[in-house]
């Protein structure tokens, strides 16, 4: 199909925004209407809500949330070093430049400062749940 | 890899620090305190003799044997190494004059007050050197995610948390205005090292937005140097932080953000239009803010706020010399003479206030009437430091005056120049801040006391001031070599 | 004008700088506009995010091919917005235990 790259896109859209409207008209004309209590109640899909969503959360979850986002965020540094490692040693131990430790030690360095960290947020019982 | 030996040291103090927080003890925080601050001064020894070693031949050789991941991000020339001089010094003052603070009015997490001080330190020390836009956000944000940290460290004091979120709110909005600029500078040049930056906006066509990113990153530096009108949470932040951490947060980013200002633009913004953008910019800033900071430190009841505004000040002093690096080869040099005098009588004062807030609670000027009688160790360094802070002329506070005033004179400073008249202002602002210097100072020695309780002085604090006060006196003695260092080596090494 | 002006085949760097720009100057609003501190971080956040739309576009279509730098300083951008966002966000748990409230317009205990 030639024409402009984005028109399959818009054909793809427009097609299923009608598919689903058809389908939803079609069901409509075909089905009978008869509500009733138990059609309308919660089914497969959870509990009956108990009380009101807007209560003060624990402050534990805050913790847990900050270093579990500051750690997160770390493995965007490990992917791309993961990546190009293999490049790195071969590239290394062929021409014979520089040391192939060098890359390893480095992230050896990184990931000592943050289990430095982990072990300082373990040691002050950041990650205990405290239950009353 | 021998010159980062200062770096390496404050990292490995603070990391040292986090261990010992691991299971805290009062005998494990005295010796932490002790040997870290110790460990600062010797720090600052090596840190000093690789200034030394940078200016001669040898020193040229090891940098360039140096390896190329380093060199491309740091510039190991003697301005680094002064300034790497300069954070152990802060950072060893800092750890002697917490001590009695962390022990009497601080229940728990003491180590990490230090540790964090030492990690932005080492923050500081990186800014001095760096020499490539990621390095140099990364050294600004460590220092000021560490700010962030410290600030907030009493939690349980309600003015020491709305500090902190003062001081977040401002200090990651100026981060993003200084990174947007950053990026337009990346898309014009494609280059983030600052001389490749120079290099690519040589030639013409550069257009209007260039002085405009530089402007948008002088954003971000004028908030950390708290240039006007960027200065807004300076006294807030200094009067709810704990006060050694105040007296930290007075030197350490305002320094090394000074420092990396007069190497970003005079390294990266050479070229005709963005030179006048950003100069034109600093003249007004320089202008404003030390007037600004003089003025408003005369109404001030609570010591703290009238040293922040003074900081203020003083950071105006300091970027005239920022202003001139461009048309004057002492202003390097005049910046670092100012930057030593300055952390040597601002820790000092600030030490003055810690220790007497220590014994008595109490920041406001009022309890100060009659210290001479309760404390003469404390009412005299603070005569002394007065002084210095004013710049009359045997201190250390003239000389980094005296230079500030002789570089921007090297820089064409005529009879009726714009310039002639900045050093005017800047002389009588000189004058002005003695009124409240020594106000205090009159307090001290001439207004009769509430009472006549003794004020100790810890052991601690009251070596930290000592230091302070050799400091400021030595200063004269060792100005020789300072300036020699800086101006024997290449004003910033370009290889 | 064709639909090609409209929908370029590939989208233009200007595009980019638009909405960068654009995401910038919403975030700079909010942090005007806003008076809850976890509001107001939101805000930081979104500039930040422009700066990083920005440093792509910059890094893919700069003036040498391959630059990697600037998505090199991206990764660094999110990492450190990630760090201050901890942070803050301890800040402002600290903020609420003391005073129960996170509105800027209360954070009056120091005045000079």
């Amino acid at each position: 199909m030639t024409g402009h790259p984005y028109l399959q896109l818009l054909i793809m859209t427009v097609g299923g925004i009608l598919f689903v409207a058809a389908a939803m008209i079609v069901s409509w004309l075909l089905r009978p209407n008869r509500p009733s209590e138990v059609k309308a109640s919660t089914y497969e899909c959870g509990e009956e809500p108990v009380g009101s969503a807007w209560f003060q959360f624990p402050a534990q979850f805050y913790l847990i949330a900050l270093l579990f986002v500051v750690f997160e965020v770390e493995a965007a540094f490990l992917i791309p070093w993961a990546l190009k490692l293999g490049d790195f040693l071969h590239h290394a131990a062929a021409e014979g430049v520089g040391s192939p430790w060098f890359v390893v030690v480095e992230m050896a360095i990184f990931l000592a400062i943050l289990i430095l960290g982990w072990v300082y947020a373990l040691r002050k019982g950041a990650l205990e749940w405290i239950t009353e | 890899m021998v010159y980062l030996i200062p770096e390496f040291l404050l990292v490995l103090v603070g990391a040292v620090g986090l261990v010992i927080a691991f299971a805290p003890s009062r005998p494990r925080l005295r010796a932490y305190s002790l040997v870290g601050g110790l460990t600062c001064f010797g720090g600052a020894v090596v840190a000093g003799y690789l200034a030394y070693l940078a200016t001669t031949d040898l020193g040229a050789e090891l940098a360039a044997t140096a390896p190329g991941y380093l060199t491309t991000t740091l510039a190991l020339d003697p301005f680094s190494r002064v300034f790497a001089v300069l954070s152990l010094i802060v950072c060893g003052l800092t750890f002697l004059l917490s001590k009695e603070y962390l022990e009497t009015r601080m229940q728990d997490h003491q180590p990490e007050l230090l540790a964090v001080i030492a990690f932005a330190a080492a923050g500081m020390s990186f800014l001095g050197s760096a020499r490539e836009l990621i390095t140099i956000w990364f050294s600004i944000e460590l220092l000021s995610v560490c700010g962030y940290v410290l600030a907030a460290f009493t939690k349980d004091d309600e003015r020491s948390a709305e500090a902190a979120l003062k001081y977040f709110i401002l200090g990651t909005a100026s981060s993003a205005f200084m990174l947007f600029g950053l990026s337009y500078v990346y898309g014009m040049t494609g280059r983030l090292d600052l001389v490749g930056i120079m290099e690519a906006t040589a030639g013409d066509g550069i257009g209007v937005l260039l002085p405009t990113a530089a402007v948008l990153m002088l954003v971000g530096f004028g908030f950390k140097v708290a240039m006007v009108p960027f200065h807004m949470w300076c006294p807030d932040v200094y009067e709810g932080a704990p006060t050694p951490v105040t007296a930290f947060l007075s030197v350490g980013p305002k320094l090394a953000a000074l420092a990396a200002l007069a190497r970003v633009f005079s390294t990266a913004f050479p070229h005709e239009v963005a030179r006048v953008a950003w100069e034109g910019v600093l003249f007004w800033g320089a202008l404003i803010t030390m007037t600004l900071g003089n003025v408003v430190a005369i109404k001030q009841s609570n010591i703290k706020r009238m040293l922040a505004y003074s900081s203020i000040a003083h950071a105006g002093y300091m970027l005239v010399a920022v202003l001139v690096t461009l048309r004057s080869d002492l202003a390097l040099s005049a910046l670092a003479i100012y930057a030593f005098a300055y952390v040597f009588m601002n820790l000092g004062a600030f030490a003055v206030v810690t220790s007497f807030s220590n014994r008595t609670g109490s920041d406001a000027l009022h309890s100060y009437n009659g210290l001479a009688r309760r404390s003469p160790y404390l009412a005299w360094a603070w005569a002394f430091f007065a002084l210095t802070l004013v710049g009359l002329p045997p201190t250390a506070g003239f000389l980094g005056k005296a230079y500030i005033i002789m570089a921007a004179w090297d820089a064409g400073a005529t009879w009726n120049s714009p310039m002639f008249w900045l050093l005017v202002v800047l002389v009588l602002n000189s004058a002005i801040s003695l009124a409240y210097y020594m106000g205090v100072a009159g307090r001290m020695f001439f207004k009769p006391p509430a009472h006549d309780d003794p004020v100790p002085v810890g052991g601690g604090v009251g070596t930290a001031i000592g230091l302070c006060l050799a400091g400021t006196l030595l200063m004269v003695l060792a100005a020789g070599p300072i300036i020699g260092a800086i101006q024997n080596g290449a004003v910033f090494a370009l290889h | 004008m064709s639909l090609n002006d409209i929908f370029p085949e590939t989208v233009p760097t200007g595009y980019y700088l638009v909405f960068a720009a654009l995401l910038f100057c919403i975030g700079l609003f909010g942090l005007v506009s806003r008076r809850n501190a976890i509001g107001m971080l939101l805000s930081i956040e979104l500039m930040m995010n422009a700066v990083n739309v920005n440093l792509a576009a910059f890094s893919r279509s700069g003036l040498e091919v391959g630059q990697i730098q600037g998505q090199l300083l991206v990764v660094f951008t999110v990492t450190v917005a990630v760090a201050e966002a901890a942070v803050g966000l301890a800040i402002i748990v600290a903020m609420f235990k003391l005073r129960k409230t996170v509105n800027a317009d209360e954070l009056n205990l120091l005045r000079g």
